[in-house]
């Protein structure tokens, strides 16, 4: 594993002990997992260049000694954004929740912008454990959207509910009324192929997503 | 190490003493160094951890020396634990596209067998332990994307094990059980949240209730002392070494900056915790 206190040059803090708490931390993952981190903070900066750049990162861990991804070191948890502008996206806060729609579709595009680099992303919705951070990791396939996997298919409901009024249950569960919000959506956001079957799809589905996250703007 | 560990193949491997001296340097290549470790535990008359060298489970005696293990071909072994009554190892087993919690028993640490195995549960044991009259082991159901969805408890009685209910450990659902630790007077277990250890004390096995918090820290290991539950752990900010005592205070581990704790056992030597580091075992007084 390689040792890192930043991503690309953007700094990475703890928070849980206490907040805003700016001291460096020496995190640990491997070194793919950083060369991906790195992709994945340069799509952020590059889909939300509105907020200003990416002033730091707050995470509640990448290596963690347990089992699963976080013991190999191929795991993060996201707590917080800062942007320069002062701009925040919070799942330390619970922003999936917040009552201001521009903060849930904000935690969105952070959502859709971890998925373009990470198979596993786990948010506010897929369960209790991850109310309070997103988490992404190696594990799984490579990129792509699963409609049996309920992390995938709860994104894509709070994703049509927050978008496009859908009105679906958030419950993981790919049904008619999932299959014909994401079919409007994917065809609302021009894209073209199938997120389903293939990386490039859905990344460019997910890009599309971040922006009007970012923007504040349905589709 | 008893006669018949010392009968078997070994050879010479690194092993450091943290703060004194390397006791030993291996012949092992670069090629060969741990993956990954278990647990340690005393069996015999010395510490001894289970470990992954290549695609093989090891075991690597206090001065460095390695051991080919039987039995465990394959698996994904999370924890171990020895007293009088013989050796325990848990985790999982791959079922393609899960993997099913199995505990594995040892006269010695080198040859194991099955002894329990969850099939069609997309699960793993994390923790494993000997306590008042019977060993138990605890672990998690996984979701698809392998993240804990429940508790899983199992018991040995009379020789046999099977899966037992436990009350209080819900809030552990969707956590990670790192380790199980037990004595005559009863139990304590370790599950990691995002902002520390939460520990989980039972009188029995059957019935648990929360013990205490260690902020900021992964609990990898538990030595239960008459004067409290001593850790050894990383930090979840950043992963420092770090141990101390429930309830009292934490002190850095003097280990490289990259050491991942592997457990913490009382030797003759006094309590004694295990990193891994660069591929190589690293012990340290705590």
């Amino acid at each position: 594993m390689i040792t890192f206190s930043t991503i690309d040059g953007t700094p990475v803090y703890y928070w849980r002990a206490n907040r805003p708490n700016t001291t460096p931390r020496n995190w640990q993952c491997t070194q793919a997992f950083y060369d991906r981190l790195v992709l994945w903070i340069r799509d952020l900066r590059s889909l939300s260049t509105a907020y200003g750049t990416v002033s730091y990162v707050a995470s509640a861990g990448f290596y963690v000694n347990k089992p699963g991804e976080h013991g190999a070191g191929t795991a993060a948890d996201i707590d917080h954004i800062q942007w320069s502008s002062g701009t925040v996206c919070t799942p330390l806060d619970k922003h999936h929740a917040s009552s201001n729609v521009a903060l849930r579709r904000r935690y969105l595009a952070l959502d859709a912008v971890t998925r373009r680099r990470f198979r596993w992303v786990l948010n506010g919705w897929y369960n209790a454990d991850h109310a309070d951070h997103i988490h992404a990791d190696f594990g799984g396939t490579p990129v792509r959207l699963g409609t049996g996997s309920s992390s995938d298919v709860k994104f894509i409901q709070a994703m049509c509910n927050n978008f496009r009024n859908a009105g679906l249950d958030i419950d993981g569960k790919w049904g008619p009324l999932t299959q014909a919000a994401y079919t409007s959506a994917k065809s609302a956001l021009g894209v073209s192929g199938d997120p389903t079957s293939g990386a490039a799809p859905y990344q460019q589905m997910l890009s599309a997503i971040a922006k009007h996250g970012f923007a504040n703007t349905t589709f | 190490m008893n006669e018949r560990a010392c009968q078997l193949p070994r050879r010479s491997f690194v092993l450091g003493m943290t703060g004194v001296a390397f006791l030993g340097v291996g012949t092992a290549t670069a090629q060969e160094t741990l993956s990954r470790a278990a647990g340690v535990a005393v069996l015999g008359q010395a510490a001894k951890a289970l470990c992954l060298l290549g695609t093989s489970w090891v075991l690597v005696d206090e001065d460095g020396t390695t051991y080919p293990t039987t039995g465990l071909d394959g698996a994904a072994v999370l924890d171990v634990a020895t007293d009088e009554r013989g050796v325990l190892a848990v985790g999982s087993r791959p079922a393609p596209p899960f993997t099913e919690a199995t505990v594995w028993e040892s006269a010695d640490g080198v040859t194991w067998r099955e002894a329990m195995r969850l099939a069609g549960v997309n699960a793993e044991f994390t923790g494993v332990g000997f306590g008042p009259g019977t060993a138990m082991a605890l672990g998690s159901v996984l979701t698809e994307e392998r993240a804990p969805a429940q508790t899983i408890a199992a018991r040995r009685e009379r020789r046999v094990w099977s899966e037992v209910p436990v009350t209080g450990l819900e809030p552990t659902a969707e956590l990670a059980i790192t380790t199980l630790s037990g004595n005559r007077s009863g139990w304590v277990a370790a599950a990691i949240t995002q902002e520390g250890t939460t520990l989980y004390r039972s009188p029995d096995g059957a019935s648990w209730s929360t013990d205490g918090t260690v902020p900021d820290a992964a609990v990898q290991g538990l030595l239960l002392e008459p004067g409290g539950v001593r850790w050894v752990a990383n930090a979840i900010g950043g992963s420092a070494a770090i141990t101390g005592t429930v309830g009292a205070g934490r002190e850095p581990v003097a280990v490289p900056q990259d050491a991942h704790a592997v457990g913490a056992v009382r030797t003759r030597r006094g309590p004694l915790s295990y990193w891994l580091v660069d591929g190589r075992l690293v012990t340290a007084r705590i």
